[in-house]
């Protein structure tokens, strides 16, 4: 029970003159949108993976390690792709718990991935054991994680375009998050340099900048 | 007007929304008429500036406006509009923030708390009163403690909200809505009893 007043009768014929001006989205927007979504994201990964072309040692790989690692990515992509763009219960996005939920726990199921399970196998190309040598090894794969996630990071606030959102930074971070995640899943299949440096530095760090955009460039819509 | 409201995914306005998204043009008017007064209210408690809450509240229902093909079927229209509105208010008090602060001394308030502007005409004049009295007190009160804490109570105890529909307005856990509420009342109480003391002296 609460005592409401009433905005003036003014302001309510300025807002439908105003409403009667504005472009608004189609009615069934949301379902075209995710279709699109879904389609440019399939599209963006066989173009990617066609370009770069699949590890050169991928045949001599072992087949546990192998689902295990692309199931995992593709899991934890997906997860964080649906948290991150979900509508929510109230129209204002995925819950706070499960939105901290995935930006906590989806980077740790990387590393794990990456250190502890490191089922894609030894490197069949050498690395320099140096710091310098992990670093001047992993830059280039870093730049590419980076500028393939931009187009997946691109098609999600083009869904999420219109929607104000009750944790926008958040929302935006798992956002980032899910981008790297497709663009790490690529770079698995495509990189044959194994090791747990190369995989951290080159593959893994990336999705921090990612992360800090998303939530930048959802916070400033 | 003392409004009884369903703030489930069934509610009039819930049921207007739905037409509206569908793509009846007409239900615009009636998703205004039925929500426009809590979304108002809230705002005007908040910013306790009129005009500047009858802009925000026109800005939030045209961001549904634009939204509309975005709408879930079936989810509650108003917790959205709260979090719609309650971001607008913060981002104006970010981008006018010595003008917001100004009107935040405005101590009238005399058009907001009128008798004539309350239901229960039937009450007596000494009654209407009191509860104007006890409403400004809150309100002056609520103005006195954080943001985040005075926005979980006046959802929770003045929209009626449930605790996980404030926790989406707020953006933030259920845990949290509860704390801010709790911390609310305690702050509301102590300054509602320092009050009344010194009415007392």
């Amino acid at each position: 029970m609460s005592i409401l007043e009433r905005p003036s009768a003014n302001a309510r014929d300025r807002f439908l003159q105003i409403a009667a001006r504005q472009t608004t989205s189609r009615p069934h927007a949301w379902v075209r949108r995710v279709f699109l979504a879904s389609f440019g994201t399939t599209a963006w990964l066989v173009t990617m993976l066609l370009v770069l072309g699949i590890r050169r040692d991928w045949n001599d790989l072992p087949m546990p390690g192998l689902a295990t690692t692309i199931g995992g990515l593709l899991a934890a992509a997906v997860l964080a792709s649906l948290i991150g763009l979900g509508r929510g219960r109230s129209m204002v996005g995925s819950t706070t718990e499960a939105l901290s939920i995935v930006a906590w726990a989806t980077p740790l199921l990387l590393l794990l991935l990456v250190t502890a399970v490191d089922p894609l196998g030894p490197s069949t190309v050498a690395t320099k054991a140096t710091p310098v040598g992990y670093l001047l090894h992993a830059w280039p794969c870093a730049l590419l994680v980076f500028l393939i996630a931009l187009p997946f990071m691109g098609i999600g606030l083009f869904v999420r375009r219109e929607l104000v959102l009750s944790r926008p930074g958040l929302a935006g971070a798992c956002l980032g998050l899910a981008a790297s995640t497709w663009a790490h899943l690529l770079i698995r299949v495509h990189c044959p340099l194994g090791g747990v440096e190369h995989a951290v530095l080159g593959h893994l760090l990336p999705l921090l900048p990612l992360m800090v955009l998303g939530a930048w460039a959802m916070r400033r819509r | 007007m003392l409004a009884a409201r369903m703030v489930g995914g069934d509610s009039p306005l819930d049921r207007a929304m739905a037409r509206f998204a569908a793509g009846e043009d007409a239900a615009l008017a009636e998703v205004y008429d039925l929500g426009a007064s809590a979304v108002f209210t809230f705002l005007q408690r908040l910013c306790r500036d009129k005009p500047l809450a009858e802009d925000l509240t026109q800005e939030t229902f045209l961001r549904i406006h634009r939204a509309r093909g975005l709408y879930r079927q079936g989810a509650p229209v108003l917790p959205w509009a709260y979090t719609i509105a309650r971001r607008l208010f913060l981002d104006s008090v970010r981008s006018r923030r010595s003008e917001v602060q100004d009107s935040f001394g405005d101590p009238s308030g005399t058009e907001r708390l009128s008798p004539r502007n309350m239901a229960g005409e039937s009450r007596s004049a000494e009654e209407l009163l009191a509860d104007a009295e006890l409403a400004q007190a809150v309100d002056d009160a609520l103005a006195q403690i954080p943001e985040a804490q005075a926005s979980a109570f006046r959802l929770l105890k003045g929209e009626g909200l449930s605790i996980a529909e404030v926790a989406a307005v707020m953006g933030t856990s259920k845990g949290a809505v509860k704390l801010r509420a709790h911390r609310a009342y305690v702050a509301l109480r102590t300054l509602l009893g320092q009050r009344v003391e010194g009415k007392g002296q």
